[in-house]
């Protein structure tokens, strides 16, 4: 990611205390872009669970490596991009059976599969040993 | 400063946790030790009043997740009372009603006790 080019890129230490910024950041750019209260809401717990994801199980640790999220807007969509060195993780790789996650009254691996059911999109790159994952919600 | 807490009662038929805030990955684990103390008290049968619970994200789904065989082993449940609805609509989205008894009202969760 080239940072010089996303205005209003925020970038948090790998911390969980930092979720709650995060989720204030999304909200504000939701607002800007004009998406209705539910999509902001949808975009907002998915970039929280991404951020989240990311602080506690991607980010290299001891390294005080940091998370970038910025907003990438455009005509009909709204994109957030998270991005963080670390190990490849591509969620869209990810295989989570909810129903059997129930019934076998699992306790993690919820995050994911909230994100895939609340945005419209999403994408992923691996590039020079940083994850980026853009999740997208339509405007209209 | 977490903007997270759990407050409790007690009520006739259960016991109330009253959630605040955002229970987020950050301060799944407070919600962990209360569920824990109530345990560890042999308070089993719960009602989570979640009206002024502003956010849950999956790390708090989870901790909801790895008590509720805990408490119903010994004879007790967890059931979640008066969610807002951008709230409840995530348990909805993960399909956590086929596990997780919901009401209206606290109320109406500790009637649901009495009636048990």
């Amino acid at each position: 990611m080239n940072k010089t080019e996303f205005k209003n890129l925020i970038e948090i230490p790998a911390s969980t205390a930092e979720l709650k910024r995060v989720r204030r950041a999304v909200r504000q750019w939701s607002r800007e872009a004009t998406l209705s209260a539910a999509r902001r809401r949808a975009l907002v717990h998915a970039v929280d669970e991404t951020v989240a994801n990311a602080i506690e199980h991607g980010v290299a640790k001891n390294n005080n490596r940091s998370i970038s999220i910025a907003p990438v807007p455009s005509k009909d969509a709204l994109g957030v991009m998270v991005t963080y060195e670390g190990a490849k993780f591509n969620p869209l790789d990810v295989n989570f059976n909810t129903r059997e996650a129930l019934r076998n009254r699992r306790v993690h691996g919820y995050g994911l599969a909230l994100c895939r059911r609340l945005v419209d999109d999403i994408r992923y790159r691996y590039h020079n040993g940083t994850n980026e994952i853009t999740l997208l919600v339509s405007v209209g | 400063m977490s903007n997270f807490s759990v407050s409790f009662r007690d009520e006739d038929s259960a016991h109330v946790l009253t959630l605040k805030g955002d229970l987020d990955a950050h301060t799944a684990s407070e919600f962990e030790v209360a569920l824990q103390n109530c345990l560890d008290a042999g308070k089993t049968r719960l009602v989570i009043d979640g009206a002024k619970l502003d956010y849950v994200s999956s790390a708090g789904l989870g901790v909801f997740m790895a008590f509720i065989e805990p408490i119903r082993e010994q004879d007790g449940d967890l059931k979640i009372a008066a969610l807002q609805e951008s709230v409840f609509e995530i348990f909805d989205l993960l399909g956590f009603p086929i596990l997780f008894e919901f009401f209206e009202s606290v109320e109406e969760a500790l009637s649901r006790y009495e009636q048990d």
